[in-house]
């Protein structure tokens, strides 16, 4: 009775084939071009990025004034702004800028989002109440206004930036993961953890949390390009990163004074955080599309 | 050849267990007064239908009764001449998995999704003997091949295992740590037939083996004749028939057992409806005064309405709740 043949004439099954796992989430975003040039686009301006300094001819910060508003030309392919900077040394060089803002704000309201989702759902009652009306407080201003009152209340400044935005995309991520630990938390397999006596860290960390996270991974992707964005945002409006950055918003913002006479002061930087954004957007899609076990290819 | 040997003592035993609910502002009675014994290496089967209060016996044994909704947890489980009850939650903690463990009743949802059934087996080992995860994994590839499956799928994951192969990773996980009871909530009803029969045999087999003691709820009483020694009709939180498996399945005392039976289709004869007990079972937030089952029960009298049996004794290890057997005997 123990020793049915067919029971154990299993075939091994690869790595690739197991859905949810990472060589899997892998192989169906490299059958999507959009997402690959996605994702092409944003590791590339990110290694331009750093390496900036060294291949551009002009310096991001060389004033010349004799080419002040300079026209695209062979000498500078973006043109110069209106001290006569390079604009391609600049959009290269605050390519970093609006990513990492994008990036580790994302990182920031992720885990304390996840700690506070976790806490909330799986504790529930008033530890969950007193959490969620704080957060409630919190989203009852839009995410930007919020931010400008963190950043008007931080000071200038890159970091600052990174926090403000950080804190004030908290509530999305710690919703989500209440919800999905809600429904998590009455499982049974979690019941049987509590069985095998796993102890209450064990059963968050290792039985729900995994268990959450591919609307998670979905959600930073979207959030990274949402904060970058939100970032840039701040930047024109005058808060956020001080005005001599060349952050992407922060062009916009000085730009738009010529935007009649010199629009290309304004177009490159526009267009890098709209090929940016819509590069996040589209590596989130596919991962989500992956994750997601009812579309079969 | 364990069970021969430890006959006779008591591993378990239960005395008037009572759990309260509270739910939406009601008291909701679940279990009212258990009581039942089970030997080492025996086998109970506790029967009922749903909402009874099978489960919640099970969970209030192990204690994993969820936090928020327990008002009250009362009686004493005696387990091992200890009551589990009273002991701290540090030495449950040494109980619960490791001399108890639990077959939960769908193994769809028992397996956690994302971990391989290799890190789910060795979980309990590795959290209970003290073994490195090294150690921990060679014990779960045992008990993957003990159960029946071939130890190269050790590290795949839930999905990829069929249903009744499931059943077979959620015992081999109850019975990774060697229990001396094992729980087995209704570890059949979510497969088909066939595969019943065969983690039925499973089930048996490692008993034999092991010598574990088992307590099997179930709805099936077909389950029950195949696989216990000892049953206990449970209703409306309360046994209402116990014995052992010759003299309750013989001779079916209390009208709702009778009922049980009566339910079940002769094979001999052609009918064409089932017939079943009529009426659902009591809401366990507004139990009747009298017996519990006076509202559904052909031969109930005034009596009936307001006198609350007490579980009598017939013949050797046969006890029933009705007030109609204390007048005859």
């Amino acid at each position: 009775m123990l020793n049915k043949k067919k029971m154990n004439g299993s075939e091994v099954i690869k790595k690739t084939e197991v859905p949810g796992s990472l060589p899997y989430v892998w192989k169906k975003i490299r059958k999507r071009p959009l997402a690959m040039a996605g994702l092409i686009f944003v590791v590339g301006l990110l290694i331009l990025s750093f390496i900036s300094p060294w291949i551009c001819a002009h310096s991001y910060k060389a004033i010349s004034m004799r080419e002040a508003f300079a026209l695209p030309s062979g000498n500078h392919p973006f043109g110069c702004d209106e001290l006569g900077r390079d604009i391609l040394s600049r959009v290269l060089y605050g390519a970093k800028y609006t990513m990492s803002v994008g990036v580790f704000s994302t990182l920031i309201s992720c885990v304390f989002g996840v700690i506070l989702g976790a806490i909330s759902g799986y504790f529930g009652g008033k530890v969950d109440n007193f959490i969620m009306r704080c957060l409630d407080i919190f989203q009852a201003f839009p995410g930007i206004l919020l931010a400008i009152a963190l950043s008007t209340a931080l000071g200038p400044g890159f970091e600052k930036v990174i926090i403000a935005m950080g804190i004030a995309f908290i509530p999305i991520f710690a919703r989500m993961m209440r919800a999905k630990i809600l429904s998590i938390r009455g499982a049974e397999y979690v019941e049987a953890a509590t069985a095998m006596n796993c102890s209450t860290f064990r059963i968050v960390v290792r039985h729900i949390i995994p268990n959450a996270l591919s609307p998670l991974i979905v959600q930073v992707a979207m959030s990274i390009a949402n904060s970058g964005l939100a970032a840039s945002s701040l930047s024109f409006l005058g808060f956020g990163v001080d005005a001599t950055t060349p952050e992407w918003g922060a062009m916009l913002s000085t730009g738009r004074a010529f935007l009649r006479t010199y629009p290309h002061l304004c177009i490159f930087p526009g267009l890098f955080i709209m090929a940016s954004v819509l590069s996040f957007n589209l590596v989130g899609d596919a991962i989500r599309d992956a994750l997601d076990p009812k579309l079969k290819d | 050849m364990n069970e021969e040997r430890n006959n006779g003592q008591t591993l378990l035993s239960v005395r008037d267990l009572h759990v309260h609910y509270s739910s939406g502002g009601e008291m909701v009675k679940a279990v009212n007064g258990v009581s039942f014994d089970l030997e080492q290496g025996k086998s109970l089967g506790l029967v009922g239908e749903t909402g009874a209060g099978k489960t919640t016996i099970a969970k209030a044994i192990l204690q994993i009764l969820p936090d928020h909704s327990t008002k009250l947890v009362e009686g004493e489980i005696s387990f091992k001449g200890r009551d589990i009850l009273k002991i701290s939650e540090q030495e449950m903690q040494a109980v619960r998995g490791k001399e108890i463990s639990m077959v939960f009743q769908d193994p769809m949802t028992a397996l956690n999704p994302v971990m391989t059934v290799g890190d789910q087996i060795s979980e309990g080992i590795w959290r209970h003997q003290k073994v490195s995860k090294a150690a921990a994994r060679q014990e779960a590839i045992k008990m993957l091949e003990t159960v029946g499956i071939s130890r190269d799928r050790i590290d795949e994951y839930p999905h990829q295992f069929s249903g009744g192969m499931k059943q077979r990773v959620v015992i081999a996980i109850a019975l990774a740590c060697s229990p001396e009871l094992l729980i087995a909530d209704e570890p059949t009803t979510a497969l088909d037939v066939t595969i019943q029969a065969q983690v039925l045999d499973l089930i048996k087999e490692l008993k034999k083996k092991h010598g574990t003691s088992l307590i099997l709820i179930t709805h099936d009483l077909g389950v029950v004749a195949d696989t216990c020694d000892r049953v206990a009709v449970i209703y409306a939180g309360e046994v209402v028939e116990i014995g052992s498996l010759e003299e309750v399945f013989d001779h079916p005392t209390h009208p709702y057992t009778i009922g049980l039976f009566g339910a079940i289709p002769d094979m001999y004869k052609d009918v064409n409806r089932l017939s079943p007990i009529a009426g659902l079972p009591p809401n366990p937030a507004a139990l009747p005064e009298g017996c519990y089952f006076a509202p559904r029960c052909p031969h109930a009298t005034e009596r009936c309405r307001s006198v609350h049996s007490g579980l009598e004794r017939i013949t050797g290890t046969h006890f029933v709740r009705c007030i109609k057997n204390q007048q005859e005997g």
